[in-house]
């Protein structure tokens, strides 16, 4: 229920007549009113607990006045408040010895100290000196509780935000306050680190230096970093953070609250990604490729290569012979770039800023019903048929969480084997990979063990979340849950990969698509994208699939890849065998990847905090991210650089500077109309929603169910079901450069039950040969109990696994 | 995964998960049996192993496991020996030579408080109060009471348990040998005792029974019982039967025999009464809450929300210094109370209910237990109680040592498998938002006890008796410096003078009364030059600006050191403070580091004043009953005996202060 919907009461808070929300707490509704109330366990996206007594302040009650926490009482009609009052500020000042008793005051090593509440509220509230003269409490510090996150119980003032976000939001209850009284302490379990993917938000929401963060601790001082608010990338959900850099270094991100998508949370991947930004590794100048290496190039030799090279093949081929993939791990701006580029410099509509592994193009782009995360919130039944959104979505993971646990709703999951979500479901299925359309036909019939499940689809309003549950599952299941749920009228959430894939897709970077959600047979529904772009390409186009088959047989000669990695990204084709076969690669990398070492020219490129843009969540938000930081070397931005290459085309893109194409975008793309930096920075604090009022969007694709009952892979004697899915640590190329990370990857191995592992005689441990597209993996055998008998889980793209691999159905044979 | 437990105990754990509507609230007993399994296993601690698997069992993270085991003191992460004899060394039993017992036991033992002698054999510990404040000083083996002792006796008793090694620690038989005088004549020989440092109750597979019937044999020794006293002339109602039967008021049959579950076959029979009658009948009766707030019991229940399940709990964790009569209770006449909790289950709507008995009672755990299974047996309880179609369960749980599970909120916290830890009021209040939630009525043993007899006799039979504003006969635990320390039941309405010089016997040694704790630790003193004269009346008492709170009078004479006696309190309650609200945690501690600075020669003259200033940190205004910037009342709890110390009897502050050696103050010591 938003603040406008409830009613208003009125009361007085230090003599001001005041007006607030019935149900708000007082706290609250005193910061609104200008009256701030000191305050250190109650955070304004957690339960209040009244624990820290910071916040206490004076009423009036018929029986007199009373010293209340108001952190936990709603304020009522006629309420008398005192928060500055002799006997308000006498409660709240003892309260702040109290805490400092014990406190180490080593403020100056602190890497709190400059943004610490508890610093700043001595300043504003605290008494002037200690009267306390006894011995403070000892404690050894810092303690690592993870690879992440250090304790420093001297510090602690045992508010319990840390260990209320990890039981209430994140539910991790892995860190607790363990003895009592004046013992009492914050701790782990020994030998149960803190392993939350989302322990870095105790870290931020520490009022004191009691928790600090491995890749941040003593690295800068608060009042030296420089700040910009931007919009992260790794997750589709869009997270708001403030990148915070020093002398040209990121330093840390740390979550802002964006009500509708992260709520100030992020998770560790996002916010400790940081640091591949900054690593050494990071390509500086073009490199040309010489007999096995490459060497260093200036700007101009490179993109006369690659220039002359292209002109060649599209001389000679034709655009069909030109390719690229990517595009999602950019802005939006460097999308419509690489799509320009493509239609019309290239003359090709062979591009994919997907690798296989999502979901078909036109119903991300164009689907109908697709939902706001904020529908969770009202949402009294949530379908979830797709991956582990704590392994691949770890906002929607929370937001779910809080869905189902603080709102009542009633949470429906559809998987291989356990997710992070089974513990707040009301019904959870375990299948086997392979099966879905069946288990859908049963479930939608509403059968046997699915009835309750079933009917609670009717419980509206419903909200659906969709995607594939493991690579190895066919991407039309989910459309098809996602057919169903529609028939119930409910909200769709669509579940990828990569954080703007949503933006690429509506640039247009997908065979059959071009920007604003148009589709490539435009029948004149987007009159401005034609006119300004141009003859369009007649060909159809292939997807990145069809790519890496073309390639792979020879047929392109020139691909571009375009900050994607197919080698260890790709599922469902052998991407080396692509990259072998193409004539010319042109990679734009930050990094030398599996790929990108395999190209013929590589052209460094501009990453994260390092320019300027626009980026689309799963929902079609269209957030701002900031540059904060120069590139390293001669690194530029992938629309610059396209821009350059189609001048040696002599069929230039005519692109100038990023606001410039934000406004092309606006101009040209019917769904992005009235999309600019202006409207973004000024107009829409919790992004824009696209299309906006009064815009257009010509594709809206109506999910349809589809009989997959031939795709569907039967299970033999003595066979598999694959059960391959993403997790949040692995290969990729932002975790490997991120050194706090990569040592966080689960490793690769096959997990399956004991039983079906007796029944083929293999015990923990044992090495199995499990049959990928590209060729066979040696992994070693081991045990999870939740998986559906006769599933084998393999983690996708893990350290170790060196094999290139991928992978066309459900189902293989163990040798 | 080679840690596996014994077949019998991961059945005792699987039907203790069984008896809770959530397995999280199996948590209790289940890190009891751990305890046990790895005593079993060699281990002499709760082995973190055992708490991963009691985590898992129940459902939650073995961090939350050790979150909680951690909170109470009777779960030993640290090796303990084969006897833990725990040495009481709060007020009462300190006023009676507790130290000096203490220091007798380490002597023996050869091993400070918390550590074990170099054989493994015996653990000294000392403890707050463990309910034997009549039988001061007490001990307990193995949480096997024993009373009355003094230096020489336990270190006898030292030696005897190491040449004795007995297999099973039976209460009477070590009262036999080395107690005296106890809080209240036991009267009821108890052929179990403990196995190991673990209490000794039948649920948790931890009870033992004495081998050759010796127990019974020794108890047979057991001074003659006397009758509880009282004032007045009007009958006992709660301690009539074991006054008159002494050693078979805690059975069924006697309790039949005695008009026992009359009541209850009035309530559910023909006619029969409503749920509301009741509620209404309990509300004239007037009967009064007897944990310690004093709130009227029929009130509290018409407070109850409208959502099910409803619970009740019965509060049996008696712990506030200087009270040991619910103890009483539940060892002597238990069915008295477990009728008075199907009468008020069945009155508020519950079909399960939970009697919360603190870890330090495993013989009234025992006893309740066993009047449980008889009751179970004989229809009065589970499903379709006496033909009627009213089911209900109940289910005894023993707390593991927390003070702060006495206060309502901490208790449901605890018996939902968490730490103890209070919840603000409001907004959970037990009636609207209690166990798991939902609607609770929390009540205290004696509270209980009374509802029969109401129902029997009518509210206006009880309602007539004494002072108006709370009727009825009640509970008085009398410990200190008297003659005749015990639990007498009172009829409101005498003097102190009464119930000091008449009931209690007067001063030991004909010395001069210096000033007395009338109700329990929490309630600020009162003094013979002030108080003598007055009435023991709730209203009395509240108008003097002290409370009846738990009925538990502690006296001192004048041999006391009055700041040593307010330290002892202090220190009780820095010791059971949870810890989760800042005044409470860091101003508990404070107030008894600076007591105990004053107390070891390095006080100052800001000293008075700074504890009165920090007290009003904690309880702004310093006024009973207290405001307060904490959670719960623990915290003004506190602040009660500095504020009495300094209100009464500053001088001896200042005397403290005045001797201390002139060296600059030395800081801290350990903690």
């Amino acid at each position: 229920m938003s603040a406008a919907d409830r009613s208003m009461v009125s009361l007085t808070i230090d003599g001001e007549a005041v007006e607030a929300p019935a149900g708000d707490l007082l706290i609250k509704a005193a910061e609104d009113n200008g009256a701030y109330i000191p305050r250190f366990c109650w955070h304004p996206r957690m339960n209040p607990v009244g624990m820290c007594r910071m916040c206490l302040v004076e009423i009036e009650t018929p029986r007199g006045k009373a010293i209340i926490p108001s952190c936990m009482q709603p304020v009522n009609d006629g309420m008398v408040v005192h928060t500055e009052s002799a006997a308000a500020k006498k409660a709240q000042e003892g309260v702040l010895e109290f805490l400092l008793l014990n406190h180490p005051l080593d403020c100056p090593v602190c890497d709190k100290g400059g943004e610490c509440p508890l610093q700043d509220q001595t300043m504003s509230y605290g008494p002037g000196e200690s009267r306390f003269v006894e011995e403070k409490r000892h404690f050894a510090k810092p303690i690592p509780i993870s690879d992440l996150v250090l304790l420093d119980r001297e510090r602690c003032i045992l508010c319990a935000r840390c260990t209320r976000f990890s039981d209430e939001i994140s539910g991790d209850p892995l860190i607790e306050f363990h003895h009592r009284g004046g013992d009492t302490q914050v701790l782990t379990f020994p030998d149960e680190p803190f392993t939350s993917y989302f322990s870095g938000n105790t870290v931020q929401i520490c009022p004191v230096g009691a928790l600090t963060a491995v890749p941040y601790r003593f690295r800068a001082r608060p009042w030296d970093l420089q700040v910009a608010e931007s919009t992260g990338v790794v997750h589709t959900e869009g997270s708001r953070l403030a990148v915070h850099a020093s002398q040209n270094q990121v330093l840390r991100f740390l979550g802002v609250d964006n009500g509708a998508t992260n709520q100030g949370w992020l998770s560790d991947k996002e916010r400790f990604g940081f640091e591949f930004i900054g690593s050494p590794d990071r390509l500086r100048t073009p490199l040309i490729r010489e007999g096995s290496g490459f060497r260093e190039a200036g700007w101009g030799e490179a993109l006369d290569l690659a220039g002359e090279r292209l002109r060649a093949v599209i001389a000679e081929q034709g655009g069909g012979a030109v390719a690229a993939l990517g595009g999602a791990r950019g802005t939006n701006e460097d999308a419509y770039a690489l799509s320009k580029f493509m239609r019309t410099a290239a003359d090709s509509n062979n591009l994919d800023a997907q690798l296989g592994d999502g979901l078909e193009a036109r119903f991300l782009a164009g689907l109908a019903g697709r939902g706001r995360i904020d529908d969770l919130e009202s949402a009294r039944t949530i379908l979830l048929w797709g991956p582990d959104l704590k392994e691949t979505h770890p906002i929607l993971y929370l937001r779910v969480r809080r869905a189902a646990q603080e709102r009542g709703a009633s949470l429906v999951i559809f998987h291989p084997r356990r997710t992070g979500l089974d513990d707040r479901a009301a019904h959870k299925f375990t299948y086997l990979p392979g099966t879905g359309p069946e288990v859908l036909a049963r479930f939608a019939a509403g059968e046997g063990e699915f009835r309750a499940a079933r009917e609670a689809m009717d419980e509206g309003p419903l909200a659906a979340l969709v995607g594939r549950p493991g690579l190895a599952e066919a991407p039309r299941l989910a459309e098809s849950v996602a057919a169903f749920a529609r028939r119930r009228g409910g909200s769709i959430l669509p579940l990828v990969h990569r954080g703007n894939t949503f933006g690429a897709l509506d640039m247009g970077a997908a065979p059959d698509l071009l920007p604003g959600r148009v589709t490539t047979a435009t029948d004149g529904s987007a009159p401005d994208l034609v006119a300004a772009w141009g003859d369009l390409p007649v060909a159809p186009g292939l997807d990145a699939l069809g790519i890496a088959e073309a390639a792979a047989a020879g047929e392109i000669g020139f691909l571009i890849l375009c900050g994607s990695d197919p080698v260890r990204d790709m599922a469902g084709f052998d991407g080396g065998a692509a990259l072998s076969g193409a004539g010319f690669v042109l990679a734009i990398d930050l990094f030398l990847t599996d790929s990108s070492r395999r190209a013929d020219v590589v052209l460094p490129a501009l990453g994260f905090a390092e320019k300027k843009g626009t980026v689309t969540n799963l929902e079609g938000r269209v957030q701002m991210v900031n540059r904060l930081v120069p590139g390293p070397g001669q690194a530029r931005a992938d629309w610059s650089v396209l821009d350059d290459l189609s001048a040696r085309l002599g069929r230039p893109i005519g692109l100038a500077s990023e606001e410039d194409i934000t406004a092309e975008i606006a101009r040209v793309a019917p769904a992005y109309a009235g999309v600019t930096w202006d409207y973004l920075e000024w107009e829409a604090r919790e992004g824009a929603v696209v299309p906006l009022e009064g815009a257009v969007q010509p594709l809206r694709y109506e999910p349809q169910h589809a009989d997959l009952n031939g795709e569907s892979v039967g299970r033999e004697s003595g066979n598999f079901s694959l059960h391959l899915a993403r997790t949040m640590y692995d290969d990729g190329v932002m975790v490997r450069h991120s050194p706090s990370l990569s040592r966080l990857a689960p490793d690769a191995a096959a997990y399956m039950t004991p039983a079906y592992a007796a029944s083929i005689g293999l015990a923990e441990g044992d090495e199995v040969e499990v049959p990928l597209v590209a060729g066979a993996v040696t992994l070693p055998v081991r045990f999870d109990p939740t998986l559906h008998e006769g599933a084998v889980y393999v983690p996708f793209n893990q350290p170790g696994m060196d094999i290139r691999f991928g992978v066309d159905g459900p189902s293989g044979g163990v040798s | 995964m080679s840690y596996t437990w014994s077949s019998a105990a991961e059945d005792l754990a699987r039907r203790a998960i069984a008896r809770y509507p959530e397995p999280r609230s199996a948590l209790m007993p289940l890190l009891y049996i751990a305890m046990q399994e790895d005593r079993n296993r060699g281990k002499a601690h709760l082995t973190d192993d055992g708490m991963r698997k009691v985590a898992e069992m129940v459902g939650i993270t073995p961090a939350q496991a050790a979150a909680a085991a951690s909170f109470y003191t009777m779960y030993k992460l640290q090796p303990v020996g084969r006897y833990l004899i725990s040495v009481c060394t709060s007020l009462s039993c300190w006023l009676a030579g507790a130290d000096d017992v203490l220091h007798a036991l380490e002597e023996e033992a050869g091993a400070p408080s918390g550590h074990t002698d170099e054989e493994g054999l015996i653990t000294p510990e000392h403890v707050e109060c463990i309910g034997a404040c009549g039988g001061a000083p007490a001990v307990q083996v193995n949480y096997e009471f024993v009373e009355g002792v003094d230096p020489d006796r336990v270190r006898e008793m030292v030696r005897w348990l190491r040449s004795e090694r007995p297999e099973c620690v039976s209460g009477d038989r070590l009262q036999a040998r080395f107690g005296g005088c106890v809080s209240f004549p036991w009267a009821i020989p108890d052929p179990t005792g403990a196995v190991g440092p673990v209490p000794a109750f039948s649920p948790l597979g931890t009870e033992s029974t004495s081998p050759n019937g010796a127990a019974a044999a020794e108890a047979a020794d057991l001074p003659a019982p006397s009758p509880t006293a009282g004032n007045g002339d009007i009958p006992m109602i709660l301690t009539a039967r074991m006054n008159e039967h002494p050693d078979t008021s805690h059975t069924l049959a006697r309790y039949e025999a005695t008009g026992g579950y009359t009541a209850l076959r009035k309530v559910l029979g023909s006619p029969g009464m409503a749920p509301g009658e009741i509620t209404e009948e309990i509300k004239a009766a007037m009967l009064r809450g007897r944990g310690g707030a004093g709130f009227p019991a029929g009130v509290k229940w018409s407070f109850l929300a409208p959502a099910r399940p409803s619970y009740l709990v019965v509060n049996a964790d008696e712990s506030e210094p200087g009270t040991f009569k619910d103890r009483q209770l539940m060892e002597r006449d238990p069915h008295q109370m477990i009728e008075g909790v199907i009468i008020s289950s069945y009155a508020n709507e519950v079909h399960n209910a939970f009697i919360y008995v603190r870890g330090e009672y495993p013989k009234a755990a025992r006893r309740v237990q066993a009047a449980v299974e008889e009751a179970y047996e004989a229809g009065y309880l589970g499903r379709g109680i006496l033909g009627s179609g009213y089911d209900l369960e109940l289910v005894v749980h023993l707390g593991a040592g927390a003070y702060i599970c006495g206060e309502e909120t901490a208790l449901l916290a605890s018996l939902e498998g968490r730490r103890g830890e209070p919840r603000l009021k409001p907004p959970y209040f037990p009636a609207a938002k209690g166990l798991y939630m939902m609607p609770t009525i929390v009540n205290n043993v004696e509270t209980l006890a009374n509802v029969p007899w109401i129902v029997r006799n009518g509210a206006a039979a009880y309602a007539a008796i004494g002072p108006s504003g709370s009727p009825g006969r009640r509970m008085c635990s009398v410990s200190g410096h008297v003659n005749r320390p015990g639990n007498y039941e009172i009829v409101e309405g005498l003097t102190w003078r009464d119930l000091i010089f008449d009931l209690a016997g007067g001063i030991r040694d004909g010395n001069r009364l210096k000033a007395w704790v009338p109700g329990g630790a929490s309630s600020p003193w009162f003094v013979p030059e002030i108080h003598l004269d007055t009435e023991v009346t709730k209203e009395a008492i509240d108008g003097h600006g002290s409370m009846t709170g738990s009925g538990a009078v502690i006296v001192m004479d004048e041999t006391t050191d009055m700041a040593a006696a307010a330290e002892r309190l202090v220190r009780f309650f820095a010791h059971e403070s949870c810890g989760q609200c800042t005044p409470c945690r860091e101003g508990t501690t404070w107030l008894d580091m600076i007591l105990r600075r004053i107390m070891e020669g390095h006080g100052r003259p800001v000293d008075a004043d700074l504890l009165l200033d920090v007290s009003d940190n904690i309880s702004p205004g310093l006024r009973w009953p207290p405001a307060m910037t904490t959670i719960c009342a623990l915290g003004p709890s506190a602040v009660s005996p500095v504020v009495s110390l300094l209100r009464y009897f500053r001088g001896e502050v200042d005397d403290h202060v005045r001797a201390a050696n002139q060296v600059p103050v030395v800081i801290g010591g350990p903690r």
